[in-house]
Formats: structure tokens, sequence, C-alpha cells
């Protein structure tokens, strides 16, 4: 397959896609018993001048083509209705400020599960059936099994409420003035560190097991034979000789990983209060928040697509079968 | 769905026979559980038959919740929809994506293009998210969680299937079928479909353990069936009541460690059963 074949076929997965997430977003409600106006205007709170606005921007009041068009064109200005718990601030609005907590939290996370899991599952490999070995694959087995948020709520019981050690709740103190940056980013970073090791601890089992099974089939290679004759340091036979080929494989499945992340970040946010998307989506469905769920479902689709899209693209570049060709 | 690609398939022998039947000795416990629930169980779960927050005592072994709930009996009973839940929508799953794989992998050709591309679609789109919209509109029930989940839950099967078709299409078998005039419908249904069974019980197993999981994390969200007692509804009670700055630790720990304790044994089981199966992980 050519590049210039391979670019093609991934933007038509990628466009196909959204077409067709954006189209379970619109029909969803409209394929509900009831009117699907209610769960745009439900919420009493919402003024009968508005409700007027949103029938007319999102035409409600006509037939469900007129509606589709005008939802593509609402969603390509970034119209997605407005929140119920938070009237009267639009549903973009309100996601987009919860998005950089969101982020920070889920960016480090993940970079960590992703560097630790495959460090430990290289070992693991390296040392197979050793302690190291038993240790990974008893991590994975159990946070496979284990619901994400008892153990957030676990940590929290142990770490905040009985020690004491760090803040029960949030990403800042309620109420604290900063006298520079660095106090700010002291205190985000004290609230931030057990959600940290949550998500970590739940994301390490997948890179961890994946990493371990190629490399166990690479250390067979001859190649790897020759490392060793030569006397090499099993550091370096490991991540130079073992682990280089299989940096392809694993690329494409961390990618899979993209959509899992989401998972932690929903139920970690959720138990400690952090103000991200996560805790939202879990706000929105406590109020029956139905244009924010939605507009919620949106963005995270559409970032995991975008994610996976670039991972194509690096997979691309780094392949020469592809690359070449 | 993450968890399918990472096999085991190399933990030594005795370790790996002595888990399958850890597995399943937790398993038949829990099932036990949950069948025996109206006999074991000291009190009626729905009623209020202590006071309101009640440490661990000799009348109430697990302590009481927030409305005087023995947690004792709500745990012995919430297995039965754990379990339920787990059961049901993994069958789903392993329904829909045997369906499709063997429809894609055996007659090929566009049918399989597009099914294969809608495969990854419903694949890419985040799993946690889409549930939480569907349930949302469809309403929190036991079975609208089933059903959700069976509609999302398929396509890693789908294509684990399809790949083994594939292979399965190949056999000699197969070819002596079709030469004495056999049909596609019935050599899908008479040969490719016993064939992989090996492939299906493991994944039907540890599918078990994504249907708990996810009936659980729905609950935690409030989108659970607000009729039934399961694991993740008492704790979802027990973090909006804020339980863990009261410090009630008897109302965290067990429903979790329940579910963890359950999560394992099919795992230990399924992969078990798939070491045995397909022995070509065992080698590595």
């Amino acid at each position: 397959m050519s590049l210039s074949r391979y670019i093609f076929k991934r933007i038509t997965f990628f466009i196909i896609t959204l077409f067709i997430t954006i189209t379970i977003n619109f029909l969803l409600p409209r394929l509900m018993p009831g009117n699907p106006v209610d769960y745009f205007l439900r919420d009493p709170s919402i003024t009968p001048e508005e409700r007027a606005l949103l029938i007319q921007q999102f035409g409600l009041d006509k037939d469900v083509f007129t509606q589709y068009i005008l939802y593509i064109k609402n969603l390509f200005t970034g119209n997605l209705g407005v929140s119920f718990r938070y009237y009267p601030r639009p549903v973009t609005e309100v996601l987009l400020s919860r998005l950089p907590w969101t982020l920070y939290l889920l960016g480090i996370s993940y970079s960590l599960a992703t560097v630790i899991g495959i460090i430990l599952g290289a070992y693991a490999a390296w040392k197979k059936e050793s302690k190291i070995d038993l240790l990974t694959i008893g991590i994975a087995f159990i946070t496979r099994s284990m619901p994400i948020f008892w153990l957030g709520m676990l940590t929290l019981y142990i770490f905040s409420v009985h020690l004491g050690w760090f803040p029960l709740s949030g990403a800042v103190t309620a109420g604290a003035e900063y006298s520079s940056f660095l106090d700010f980013a002291l205190d985000v970073l004290r609230h931030s560190i057990l959600p940290m090791i949550v998500i970590t601890i739940f994301l390490l089992g997948p890179p961890a097991l994946i990493t371990r099974g190629l490399v166990l089939d690479s250390l067979t290679e001859p190649y790897v034979d020759t490392a060793i004759a030569k006397g090499l340091p099993p550091r370096v036979i490991l991540f130079k000789h073992a682990l280089r080929p299989v940096s392809l494989p694993l690329s494409s499945y961390t990618a899979i990983l993209l959509g899992y992340v989401v998972g932690g970040a929903v139920f970690t946010e959720t138990v400690f209060s952090w103000p991200g998307v996560g805790r939202l989506i879990y706000e929105a469905i406590m109020r029956r928040d139905y244009p924010l769920i939605q507009g919620a479902f949106l963005l995270i689709s559409i970032s995991v697509l975008i994610a996976n899209f670039i991972v194509d693209f690096i997979y691309a570049y780094l392949d020469p079968r592809v690359r070449l060709r | 769905m993450v968890w399918e690609m990472a096999k085991i398939g190399n933990i030594k022998e005795a370790f790996r026979s002595r888990s399958s039947k850890v597995g399943l000795l937790i398993i038949i416990f829990i099932v036990l559980m949950a069948i025996l629930a109206p006999y074991i169980a000291p009190y009626d779960p729905y009623e209020y038959v202590g006071d309101p927050y009640e440490p661990p005592s000799s009348e109430h072994l697990l302590g009481t919740d927030d409305m005087g709930h023995d947690l004792l009996s709500q745990i012995i009973y919430g297995a039965q929809v754990s379990l339920l839940v787990g059961v049901l929508s993994a069958l789903g799953c392993v329904l829909i994506g045997t369906i499709i794989g063997v429809i894609s992998g055996f007659l090929g050709g566009w049918i399989d293009e597009i099914l294969m591309r809608l495969t990854d679609v419903v694949l890419v789109i985040p799993y946690l998210v889409f549930i939480i919209l569907l349930v949302s509109y469809l309403g929190p029930s036991i079975w609208n969680i089933v059903i959700s989940i069976s509609i999302l839950g398929w396509p890693s099967i789908a294509r684990m299937v399809r790949s083994y078709v594939l292979s399965l299409r190949e056999n000699l078998y197969i070819e002596a079928a079709r030469a004495i005039g056999c049909g596609n419908r019935h050599i899908m249904i008479k040969y490719i479909i016993p064939g992989l069974v090996p492939l299906i019980v493991p994944i039907f197993v540890l599918t078990i353990i994504d249907g708990i999981l996810t009936e659980a994390g729905l609950s935690f969200l409030g989108l659970g069936d607000p009729n039934k007692i399961s694991w993740g509804i008492i704790l979802y009670y027990a973090q909006v009541r804020g339980a863990f700055v009261k410090g009630l630790w008897w109302w965290i720990l067990p429903p979790g460690l329940l579910i963890t304790v359950t999560g394992l044994g099919f795992l230990l089981l399924g992969s078990s059963l798939e070491e045995y199966f397909n022995p070509r992980f065992k080698r590595r």
C-alpha cells in the first residue's frame, strides 16, 4: 500500500466515523419515546425567550431533515445548545472550561502508565517467571478485575481521610489566594497526586502485558542471541535490541488504549471531585442534563478520533513498509 | 476490550492449573451466594432493620447504611444483579460478535468489508461515554444496561471470530461439505460455528468481567437500576452519602472487594480455558 493511499484510507475512515458519531448524537433523542424537544428544553429554568430561540436555532418545530441540517450547521459554529445545570451557559463553553483540567490529569497519567508499563513488561519478559514477572501479571490481573472508582475511594479514604496527607477533593484549595503562579501550581500538584496515581495504576496493565508478550517473542530472535553473546548488559539488550523491533505494534496498541483512558477519567474525576470533563459527565447524569451529556460524548469521541488519526500518521511515518512504498 | 490483546500465556504450569481451580472455586462461591441469598441473608435488604450508620456488630456483621439497611444482606443480594448483568451481557456480546464475525469471515467480499468497517467504527468510539449516553436515554434498568453493553461490546469479539473463521474455512472438511453441495448457511451453522467453541468459551467467560464492571460503573455514576441492589449501587450510595468522609470503611470495602474477587475468578478461569483450548498461547 502506498503512503498516499494509506493516508487517503485513514482520512476517509476518520470522516465517516466522525459523521456516524454526529448522526448517532443527533438521532438518539429523536428515536426515544416522547418529544425530542423535551430532551433539549426539559429544564424548567429555561425562559420562554430562550426556549423560542433554541427551537428556532435547532429547527425543533420543523421536519427531521431540516433539523439534521441545522444540527450540523450549529455544530460547525460550536453551538451545542444550552446546559440545564449551568443554565444559561452554552454547552460548548462549559465543556471547554473543564477540558484543560482533564488534559492535565490524563496527559501525565497516560504518559506515566505507558512508560512504566513498557519498562515493567520488558523486564517481566526478560526475567520470565521471576518475582517481577509475577508482580506484573498480578497487577494486571487485579486492575483488570477492580472497579477504578473503588480504588479511588480506598485511596482517598486511606491517604486523605485517615492519614490526612492529601486534600479531600477538588483541584485547588477552596477560597485560596495565591501570591504567585508557583503557589498555585504547587496547590494543584498536591491535589492531583492521588488521582494521578490511581489512573496510572489503572492504565498500567495493558501496556505492561502487551509489551511483555511482544518482547517474549522478540527475545527468541537471533539478533538478541548475538547481543547476549557480545556480552552487552541486559538493559542494552532489552531496550536497544529486543524492544525496538516491537515499537511499531506497541504504538498501535497504545492508540487503542486511548478509548480506555476515558473511563479512567470519568470515574477518578468523580471520586476526587476533580473539575474536569469526567466529573462534568457525572454532574450531567445527576441532573439529566441531556445537552451536556451529548456535548461531552461528542467532544470525547472527536478527541479520541483525532488522537487515533495522529497515531495512524506517526505509524505510517515510523513504518518503512508504509512510508517507502 | 483493550485487554483482549494482552494475552498472558506463560505462567508456571503449576500456577496455571492451580489458578483455574481457584477461579472456579470463587465463581461457585459467588453463584451459590446469589442463588441462596433469600436463605443466607440475615435481613431483608430493602427493609430498615437497624439504626443509621451502625458499625459492624454481632447483629449487623457489616454494619448498616444511612437508612439502616443491613449491609451484609445487601451485599449477598447484590451478587444476583451483578452476576445476572454480567452473564446476560456477555451472552449478548458473544452472540452479536459471533454472528457478525462468522458472516464476515465466511462470506468475505463486500459484506466483509462493510461489517469490518462498522466494527472499526464502534471500536473507536469511546465505550464508556457511548454507553452512558445510551443508558441515560433508554433509562436506567437492568435490561437497558444489558442491551446497551451488548450493542457496544461485540466488535473485538467479531474481529477475533472473523480471523478464526478465516483459518477454519481452509479446512478440508469444509471443502468436502461444499463438494457434496452444502449451501453457505448450512456450512456456517453445521461446521463453522461448532468449530468456534474453543475460541468462544474463554471469550464468554472473560466478557462477563466487562459486564460486571460496566454495571458497577454505570450504577456508581447514578445510572444503575434504582429498584435493584447491586454492588455498584451500594458503592454509589456510599459515595453520595459521603461514607468515606465519615470514615465508614465497612460500607466501602466489601462491595468493591467482591467485585474484584468475582472478576478475578472469571479472569483466572477464562485465561486457563484460553490456554487449554488454544495451546499456541502456552508456547510463548
